[in-house]
């Protein structure tokens, strides 16, 4: 587990990528009574929202398995609460995970990965 | 983007809805006859879902249908009833009696018979939570043995509704009248496929008793009560053969009697004395006499008969206080 620090700090480090990158940054942290987002940026007509993910070994695996399904509704549901927030047309959006793990080339330093459109949003009821 | 709802954002939009109707809604609204053929999808998708949603409401609410006229005769508090444990051969016959709140529901309650056991020790809990009222009642092997196991189950579940605090006002059970019961009724084939409270009373009387096989498992662990529930499996007649009955297998089922007959008559007669011992009360007693002369008798030799008219006398002085 990371402290809250820690957290932050990832969240930091996944907001500079996305911004080097030239995504917008629309929101961080950004929190609905039925769960939260880490991150959610934009760019060319896409909102994205943005899971991040700290981790501590070597990373295995697909990065699905690091966010349950309670977590993918959560997230879905801010998600949906964001949206309903946002006056205009809503724009296309899809669901990314950013995971953020120690490099073992670069001493001290982080290995980022970034995975597009990683899950689907899922809903109170099954479709 | 041209001024157009994404529909992915659609996607997520109606997924936070809070049912399938609100997300058809809000999707019509937005997208109106939007040419796209995904926005026809998106909308498709939707609306099948609000079809599955309202089958699952009818289904539900069939499973009401005999509270609801019971309840619009006057009832007030409707009980189901129903049992576990007519068939196995050792044990007693487990009945429950549920009052539930109209309407109620769990997922799961209307196909009881194919719960697995983890799934129904979770409705047990649910129900026995949120119930208006659970009664559990239960005859004993012995019970079963002295009166049949029909009419032991109808003894069963008039202890459950004597058990129900506060009394119910009219009883649903499936397909057993209970005439000794003097509140109204109405008995129905597959009853716990046709009513909630039914179905609730079979779960709660079914987890009941296979708790009971587990704690009778402690005690006499060499017949794998814990896995067939004393139902007639064949490692369950090969450890009656091998080993013959405890105390508490049903000696009036056919499987337990051959069991008794062929082994010695010794290994009969040392079974029946210690019936006869560990009988706790004088009516006990009598009903192990009973049963011995209506079922043990043919596999006996006169003066082991003799020796236990003789062992049975003694343990009724006894229990009388004379000396």
């Amino acid at each position: 587990m990371t402290s809250h620090a820690e957290g932050r700090r990832a969240e930091d480090r996944a907001a500079g990528y996305f911004k080097r990158r030239g995504y917008r940054v629309e929101a961080r942290n950004f929190r609905a009574p039925q769960g939260e987002i880490d991150l959610i940026v934009s760019k060319a007509g896409w909102l994205i929202f943005v899971e991040v993910k700290m981790r501590q070994g070597e990373v295995t695996g697909s990065p699905l398995e690091a966010v349950s399904p309670r977590k993918v509704a959560r997230v879905s549901a801010a998600a949906a609460v964001f949206l309903s927030q946002r006056p205009g047309p809503a724009p296309s959006c899809r669901f990314d995970i950013l995971t953020l793990g120690p490099d073992k080339a670069l001493w001290g330093g982080l290995r980022i990965r970034h995975y597009e459109n990683a899950f689907e949003a899922a809903g109170h009821f099954s479709v | 983007m041209s001024g157009e709802n994404s529909l992915s954002a659609l996607d997520v939009l109606a997924k936070g809805c809070a049912t399938p109707q609100e997300s058809l809604g809000l999707l019509k609204e937005k997208l109106g006859d939007d040419p796209r053929p995904g926005a026809l999808q998106l909308i498709r998708k939707y609306e099948k879902a609000v079809r599955s949603r309202q089958k699952e409401a009818d289904r539900v609410q069939a499973l009401w249908i005999h509270e609801r006229e019971a309840l619009a005769g006057g009832a007030v508090r409707v009980a189901g009833i129903d049992e576990a444990g007519r068939g196995p051969l050792v044990g007693a016959v487990v009945t429950a009696a549920v009052v539930l709140p109209e309407g109620w529901f769990s997922p799961g309650l209307n196909d009881s018979k194919k719960l697995t056991p983890e799934k129904r020790e979770k409705l047990f809990a649910i129900i026995t939570r949120e119930a208006l009222a659970v009664g559990v009642g239960e005859a004993s092997a012995a019970e079963i043995d002295a009166l049949n196991i029909y009419k032991a189950t109808q003894t069963a579940m008039g202890r459950a509704v004597a058990a129900l605090s506060p009394p119910p006002d009219f009883l649903l059970t499936d397909a057993m009248p209970l005439p000794l019961v003097p509140i109204r009724q109405k008995p129905m084939v597959h009853g716990d496929a046709l009513s909630a409270s039914i179905a609730a009373a079979s779960i709660v009387a079914k987890v009941t008793r296979d708790r009971q096989m587990e704690e009778l498992h402690r005690r006499h662990p060499q017949y794998g009560f814990a896995a067939h529930k004393g139902y007639g499996t064949e490692d369950h007649l090969r450890a009656l053969r091998e080993r013959g009955p405890c105390p508490e297998h049903r000696v009036s089922f056919g499987p337990v009697v051959e069991a008794l007959l062929s082994r010695s008559s010794e290994g009969a007669l040392l079974y029946w004395k210690g019936r006869l011992e560990k009988a706790g009360t004088l009516a006990e007693l009598k009903q192990v006499g009973h049963q011995i002369k209506r079922l043990g008798v043919s596999g006996l030799k006169a003066s082991e008969l003799g020796e236990l008219r003789r062992c049975y006398r003694e343990e009724a002085a006894r229990r009388e206080g004379r000396p």
